[in-house]
């Protein structure tokens, strides 16, 4: 990736049609434009840290970035995944505490950093961000209490493979229209998919052998999405 | 000077009382309104794909439920009284309008939907993290909290008068394994079994196993 990459105005970034400030009105649009960072990770750099608290709102411009949470064990959960156009930490700024989870890059990464005063003065000034950031807490609320009843009624294999389906709905594939647009190592994959990497590695592998799947290095092969979807248990 | 919400509250508050038992919204209905509870206790449940419901919360007064109704068409997750129920009941179209006046509250309404998400987190990361003895553990004692049950009280009994193949959809295992935990818990003295109800006996082991 291009290190060297110069921050967009926000009014110019084609990525801000994927973002919460798609429908932001020009004139709050310039402030934010004006007070934000642009900054550039590398893969496996920490964008912030569970328990500190924010200050400010960050936003992917280029890159995926992992969201987890560390059990009392010691143990990694992945929470969800990010890619351009997401914002992240924007409910610790909201409600004022600390950060629930710690975000991280999964590849070199550029972010947009907005102050925090900037982005909690908008909000107090615009309707469509409103909009938008009740529409971001709505979905992920939904979208948490659906993978609670994942968790607690699917099987490894069933989560295995739903996950794979994730994977390829949210970061898509590449030119080959087979391989997942996206680079996990299989602890990663494992802790989203809530098993143990011995366990995830069993189910790969059996996937792989019924040719579902294909893997190279850490890349996954889509082979037979149809039989994908049904190990999901998707259309029960 | 009266806040935009004491004067939503103060003309078109409408209270509603429910036995146990009683649904305030299933999941999949219309989404129209949006709930502030009073009183008792709301149980809080969601359809998995093979028709099973699992547990997701326990609600209890002060708490705002529905909110989903902000910006979906439909509610995804079932609401139902578990005690007798006092509720506020709140046109979502109006809080929608409050929420574009009112700053604390749309702050308010944010928050508490961000807290709601992150109960939710918490509760995925604990169904790959607990055992079945210590999913059951918490679900005792976020009831007994939710219950408002006094801190001396140390041996509550529960009101879960659900037949036990249904607490075991609840809790995403499977009926005989519940059974089982349960049986272990008796044999320990840490519950008892009433026919439908369940005691418990030692509270400071629940929490302790929670």
């Amino acid at each position: 990736m291009n290190t060297q990459i110069k921050a967009v105005p926000c009014q110019a970034c084609e990525v801000r049609g994927k973002c919460i400030f798609s429908d932001l009105e020009m004139c709050y649009l310039e402030e934010v434009s004006e007070a934000k960072n642009f900054n550039h990770y590398k893969k496996g750099s920490v964008i912030f840290h569970e328990n500190n608290y924010p200050l400010g709102l960050y936003g992917v411009f280029q890159g995926k970035v992992k969201m987890y949470k560390t059990a009392e064990t010691g143990k990694e959960h992945i929470i969800r995944l990010a890619k351009e156009g997401d914002v992240l930490g924007y409910r610790s700024l909201i409600s004022g505490e600390k950060y629930e989870v710690s975000a991280m890059a999964l590849e070199d990464c550029h972010v947009c950093f907005v102050p925090k005063n900037i982005f909690m003065e908008t909000l107090r000034k615009s309707h469509n961000l409103t909009e938008k950031v009740m529409e971001l807490l709505t979905s992920d609320l939904r979208l948490a209490e659906e993978k609670i009843t994942d968790l607690a009624q699917k099987t490894v294999k069933e989560r295995v493979a739903e996950t794979i389906l994730m994977l390829k709905q949210f970061y898509g594939l590449e030119k080959d229209g087979k391989t997942i647009n996206v680079t996990l190592s299989r602890e990663d994959l494992a802790n989203l998919v809530g098993t143990a990497t011995e366990t995830l590695i069993r189910s790969l592998s059996e996937f792989k052998k019924n040719e579902v799947i294909d893997l190279k290095g850490k890349k996954i092969l889509i082979l037979n999405f149809k039989l994908l979807e049904r190990i999901a248990n998707n259309f029960d | 000077m009266k806040t935009a919400l004491e004067n939503l509250l103060s003309t078109q508050r409408e209270e509603i009382t429910l036995a146990p038992r009683d649904f305030l919204y299933q999941e999949g209905q219309a989404a129209r309104y949006i709930y502030c509870l009073e009183e008792g206790t709301v149980f809080i449940f969601k359809k998995n794909t093979r028709g099973q419901n699992l547990w997701l919360n326990f609600s209890q007064p002060g708490q705002i439920l529905g909110l989903i109704a902000l910006k979906k068409t439909n509610y995804g997750h079932s609401a139902q009284a578990l005690s007798p129920v006092k509720v506020l009941r709140l046109e979502v179209a109006k809080i929608r309008d409050l929420l574009h006046q009112d700053m604390q509250f749309r702050l308010q309404i944010m928050t508490e939907l961000s807290r709601q998400i992150s109960l939710n987190e918490d509760k995925g990361i604990s169904l790959h993290n607990k055992t079945l003895r210590q999913r059951i553990a918490r679900m005792f004692l976020e009831l007994i909290r939710s219950l408002e049950l006094p801190e001396y009280t140390e041996n509550p009994t529960l009101p879960i008068c659900c037949p036990f193949h249904e607490l075991a959809d609840f809790l995403g295992a499977s009926p005989q394994k519940v059974d089982k935990t349960l049986e272990d818990l008796v044999n320990e003295g840490i519950i008892r079994k009433d026919e439908d109800r369940i005691r418990v006996l030692n509270r400071r082991a629940i929490e302790a196993l929670a």
